[in-house]
């Protein structure tokens, strides 16, 4: 099984070439209320890639994202954006970058209309032409935000809430988009448009790391997977491989 | 009882309440934003009292010339209480954060008391003095001219927080910090923006109070009081309780001076506290 011991070494992260790298994640820890909930995470994503992470409940995906986000401080480790060091730019400060955290259970600002809370995840971008252009975009996108986008954001559906949340993320344009639990709380027939709308994403030049309890449907879209187990990562390779994997098989996917 | 006298009550009960809700609405909104009960409250309403009452005894500017000023004053006096007191107590528990605005109402009561003496000032012939008579009605211009500023700043308020990009995000900030955050809002400016803000309130409620009520150093506490119950009825957080709490406290006093006894007022107004906090706790528009 995955299991690695609590004493094996840092492992030195696999060079990457300077440039190529949208995110460079070197042997990051962090921990909630001292106790440590990630302690050696390494991740690289490449520019245009869509990467999971996959693995149980309380296992530190969430945390990784979260720490990457600037939610969570780091203990060790750095986190590098478009080859900078961002391990110490506040969160507000790496939307501004190009960093966006579309996070768990979606915290919309539910009594704020839709459109609020789309003008509020464009509120790093000055230019008024582009928060309007990213806007279209999404109405073009998800017509029912259009038409209930002076509905209070509280009101709308368990899917249309994560749609709301995802195009919030996409307005400040950014580089680098991170989902946790997309398809959370969102009707099952509605799941395919969300993983139909991370691969839209994709094609707009934005490289994505998700985090999804679907498995299986997390590394059918995945170009490449991590798994994370007790905050380490214990196991990579293509969304294929690990789907074709049987330790992640009989421990993910019940196969 | 004849209707004229109950129109006058109604246009007192009106006038005070809306006195009262400009004094609420910046408590409030600071504590909207960052749960925060900020106990000196009544301290910046005083210090916008005592600049208008040098405004006027040195420069002679008139208090209502003078609100602009004022709220520029009041706003950086919010500021810098956030960045210098309250910034260091975000994360400490209630009791300290407690003690720290306590602690900030004796200092200022104490340095107004140092610096400009226990007496009781007055502004004379201000620009807005005398009293206006509408058929039986009478009431005093600077209470009207003080109930139409409290309109004005509150509705600039709910301007501001609904309608401009900045507003949105200090609204964002109050519903959820760190989603805030993760739409690129520095959650520290909008807190400081939050003070300042609701600092400028109080210093304009205190501008416009000064045309009509004695300044000195404890003035605070006569509106404070009033503004709490104001703050609890509207529900914590919200401007547009705040407002309509302000006026519902203003008439249930003046009404109830008036039916019961001029003395009960103040037992009346703390007895509805008592009301709102067992039958509906979270206030008329409080979040749940």
């Amino acid at each position: 099984m995955l299991q690695p011991t609590l004493s094996e070494p840092v492992r030195p992260v696999a060079a990457v070439p300077q440039g190529e790298a949208m995110l460079q994640v070197r042997n990051i820890q962090s921990s909630y209320r001292r106790v440590p909930a990630i302690r050696d995470i390494s991740l690289t994503l490449n520019k245009g890639e869509i990467v999971a992470l996959v693995g149980g409940n309380g296992n530190g995906k969430s945390t990784t994202l979260r720490a990457v986000a600037g939610l969570n401080a780091l203990d060790g480790g750095s986190i590098l954006l478009k080859g900078q060091d961002i391990s110490s730019v506040p969160a507000h400060e790496r939307v501004k970058r190009g960093l966006v955290l579309v996070p768990e259970g979606r915290r919309l600002f539910p009594r704020l209309t839709v459109e609020q809370n789309l003008m509020l995840g464009g509120f790093t971008t000055s230019d008024a032409a582009k928060r309007e252009q990213t806007l279209q975009f999404a109405y073009d996108t998800f017509t029912v935000l259009g038409e209930r986008r002076r509905q209070q954001a509280g009101t709308l559906s368990g899917g249309e809430q994560q749609m709301l949340a995802m195009c919030r993320g996409l307005m400040s344009q950014p580089d680098l988009l991170m989902l946790d639990e997309p398809s959370w709380g969102v009707a099952p027939k509605l799941v395919t448009r969300i993983f139909e709308t991370i691969q839209l994403i994709r094609r707009r030049g934005i490289t994505v790391l998700l985090v999804e309890q679907n498995v299986h449907r997390a590394l059918e879209i995945a170009d490449r997977g991590y798994v994370i187990q007790t905050g380490r990562v214990v196991m990579e390779g293509s969304g294929q491989d690990l789907l074709g994997n049987d330790e992640v098989r009989q421990a993910y996917l019940g196969m | 009882m004849t209707a004229d006298i109950l129109i006058q009550v109604l246009v007192s009960g009106l006038l005070i309440g809306l006195i009262y809700a400009l004094v609420a609405v910046g408590l409030t909104l600071i504590f909207g934003v960052m749960d925060i009960v900020n106990f000196a409250h009544g301290e910046f309403l005083m210090l916008g009292m005592y600049a208008s009452f040098w405004a006027f005894a040195i420069f002679a500017i008139d208090p209502i010339v003078a609100l602009p000023l004022t709220a520029l004053l009041l706003f950086a006096v919010g500021v810098i209480v956030y960045q210098t007191v309250i910034r260091r107590i975000l994360k400490a528990p209630m009791l300290s954060q407690i003690f720290a605005t306590f602690g900030l109402m004796i200092l200022l009561r104490g340095l107004a008391q140092f610096f400009w003496k226990p007496d009781h000032r007055l502004i004379p012939h201000s620009l807005v003095s005398g009293n206006i008579a509408l058929g039986s009605v009478q009431f005093g211009l600077p209470q009207f001219v003080a109930a139409l500023g409290a309109v004005g700043v509150t509705g600039a308020l709910w301007m501001f927080l609904h309608r401009t990009r900045l507003g949105t995000a200090l609204e964002a900030t109050a519903i959820d910090r760190e989603a805030a955050t993760l739409m690129g809002i520095d959650g520290q400016k909008m807190f400081a923006l939050a003070w300042g803000i609701g600092a400028a309130c109080a210093g304009l409620a205190g501008g416009l109070i000064a045309t009509f009520f004695p300044i000195f150093p404890e003035v605070g506490s006569n509106f404070i009081l009033i503004a709490f119950v104001v703050v609890v009825l509207g529900g914590f957080g919200s401007v547009t309780g705040a407002f309509l709490a302000g006026i519902i406290v203003g008439l249930i006093e003046v009404l109830g001076g008036f039916l019961i006894g001029p003395e009960y007022k103040t037992a009346i107004v703390l007895s509805l506290l008592l009301i709102v906090l067992l039958v509906r706790p979270r206030g008329l528009l409080g979040k749940a």
